[in-house]
């Protein structure tokens, strides 16, 4: 579970993962903030070439950026699917006696697009970035605690919950019991049912096991260790260039600057 | 010897209302090597959970140093004294073994590059060092067991407590842990194993705890292992050595060895 949230693909080496973990958060979330705040298709389709060749410099596997982007479907989609028929305006195409208007394919293109560029980014700050880095650069930043240690627990208690839950059905298995028989069936059910009781207060247990051997090795709510206090000039350059592009985009878009005119 | 350790008239309920320690009592000595057998279910774990502070006496004294254990000085204690969980998977959560075995000196807020040092050092000391970059979930029951061990080491405690350390290690592994402990031990650590294993116990320890029940049955030597009433009544078997000797009353020996070097001493002066 942990390994694919966080885990560190591709070149060690290269450009993202050797940037400094407080600059890619601050330079990636405003890359978002700003990207999000686009409205018109050319300037978010730069903004989503500009992360490309990000992830291309940075040598992060393109087959692991469509599965991260394909999470989206589910929750993109549906808007997708719906707002060209939901939003009133001149017809473009028709599908039974639906009509499709042009006003809301465009924004369905729209919406899709600041979601790939969001998407896309923190998956290249959750690709480049280990979780221990990723937790320390938000407590350098001065997130709240609170809100650290709730990402920390609940990442790690996720692997906490899999875990149990992988073991039982390991235990499970081994003395027999099938799992392919339809849940209506009356012994599988039970057996779920059970299980899913089991599973939970096993997993409470462990957790606090787990927590007191964090406190034997002096856990105390996490400290920051202020590693490399000092940013390199490589760092804070390419930290700026992704702010400053997005920005840009974004200015550009909000001084009302024609974009077929800067096309020309 | 000043005492590191000293537990008097030590009592703990868990939630349920299970009394798991009912009057413990128990010292150990700065600088020994402990040794602390019972059954299944005797409270050992619940013993070495007091002792760096993860359970606070509420009926009872629990003293590190000579200083009482309480809720003040539990961050303290905790440096002082590193406890090795039984179950390596209640103490290895991080997603590299390199994490997980830096979580300790990270805690304790020691300089990157002296963390670096101690993490290679540890896990070098356990053989693991070509694991660093594996998520632990994927490592052997034994791996795991040893990372464990890596992640207190590499704290450097003062007193080290291992809970069952040798359970689940190839035999190879068993001989470098010993070894590994006695290394600490040579370098002024006291070093406390609980554990079912009399052999381990009867070859390694200075110092033998039996306890039962939540109540400490004998402390000693390492001759206890030797004594019938205290082995009897605690539900262990004599060590393999002591078993052989005890078959041959003829030789007439004013003590039974127990290790092999006793052993290997006592058969060699015979066939002289
Ligand atoms: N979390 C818990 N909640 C309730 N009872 C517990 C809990 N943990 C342990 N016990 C009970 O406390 C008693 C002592 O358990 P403990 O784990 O200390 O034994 P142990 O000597 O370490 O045994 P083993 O050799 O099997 O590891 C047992 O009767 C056990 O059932
Ligand atoms: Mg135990």
């Amino acid at each position: 579970m942990l390994e694919s949230l966080f885990y560190c693909r591709g070149n060690m080496d290269s450009l993202l993962y050797r940037l400094d973990p407080r600059v890619k958060v601050v330079s990636l979330v405003g890359f978002v903030a700003f990207t999000s705040a686009l409205g018109t298709w050319p300037a978010l389709l730069s903004g989503l070439v500009f992360l490309l060749l990000l992830a291309g410099i940075s040598r992060i596997s393109a087959f692991y950026l469509v599965k991260r982007l394909a999470w989206i479907l589910p929750f993109g989609g549906i808007l997708v699917i719906i707002l060209p028929f939901a939003v009133p305006g001149e017809p473009l195409f028709k599908i039974f006696s639906l009509n499709a208007s042009i006003e809301g394919t465009g924004q369905a293109v729209v919406l899709t697009m600041r979601l790939l560029n969001a998407v896309a980014a923190l998956s290249l700050l959750t690709a480049t970035t280990g979780f221990k880095d990723l937790m320390m650069a938000f407590r350098a930043l001065r997130v709240p605690q609170i809100f650290v240690l709730l990402i920390e627990f609940t990442v790690r208690y996720i692997s906490v919950l899999t875990d149990e839950a992988r073991r039982m059905q390991i235990a499970r298995k081994a003395r027999g019991f099938e799992k392919g028989r339809s849940l209506l069936h009356r012994c599988t059910f039970q057996v779920a049912g059970k299980l899913i009781g089991i599973l939970f207060i096993r997993s409470f247990e462990r957790s606090e096991r787990v927590y007191n051997a964090m406190l034997a090795r002096g856990y105390a709510g996490g400290v920051r260790v202020d590693g490399d206090p000092r940013l390199g000039r490589e760092d804070l350059c390419w930290g700026a260039v992704i702010l400053v592009f997005a920005a840009g985009l974004w200015l550009i878009e909000f001084g009302g600057v024609q974009w077929p005119m800067l096309l020309k | 010897m000043a005492n590191v350790i000293e537990v008097e008239n030590l009592y703990f309920e868990y939630k349920d209302g299970t009394r798991a320690l009912c009057g413990l009592n128990l010292a150990v000595e700065e600088g020994v090597k402990a040794a602390l057998l019972g059954p299944n279910g005797a409270g050992k774990s619940t013993l070495l959970m007091h002792l760096n502070g993860i359970h606070l006496a509420r009926k009872g004294k629990v003293r590190v140093m000579e200083q009482e254990v309480t809720a003040k000085n539990e961050k303290w204690v905790r440096t002082v004294v590193g406890l090795v969980f039984q179950d390596p998977d209640d103490q290895v959560f991080s997603s590299t073994v390199w994490e997980d075995v830096a979580f300790g000196p990270t805690n304790m807020g020691l300089a990157l590059s002296e963390i670096t040092d101690r993490v290679e050092k540890a896990l070098k000391a356990v053989r693991m060092l070509d694991y660093k970059d594996k998520p632990p979930y994927h490592l052997s029951y034994g791996q795991k067991k040893r990372v464990a061990i890596a992640g207190v080491l590499a704290m450097s405690p003062q007193v080290i407590v291992l809970d069952e350390p040798a359970a689940y290690l190839d035999p190879q592994g068993k001989m470098e842990l010993v070894e590994i402990l006695d290394e600490l031990n040579r370098k002024g650590n006291t070093v406390i194993v609980a554990t079912h294993d009399v052999d381990l116990a009867a070859e390694w320890a200075e110092q033998v705890v039996v306890i039962k029940n939540g109540r400490t049955l004998a402390q000693g030597g390492a001759s206890l292992l030797a004594e019938e009433s205290v082995i009897v009544e605690a539900g262990l078997c004599f060590p393999v050595v002591a078993r052989i000797f005890q078959q041959l009353p003829e030789l007439d020996l004013t003590h039974t060895p127990l290790t092999v070097a006793e052993a290997v001493a006592v058969i060699r002066e015979r066939i002289k």
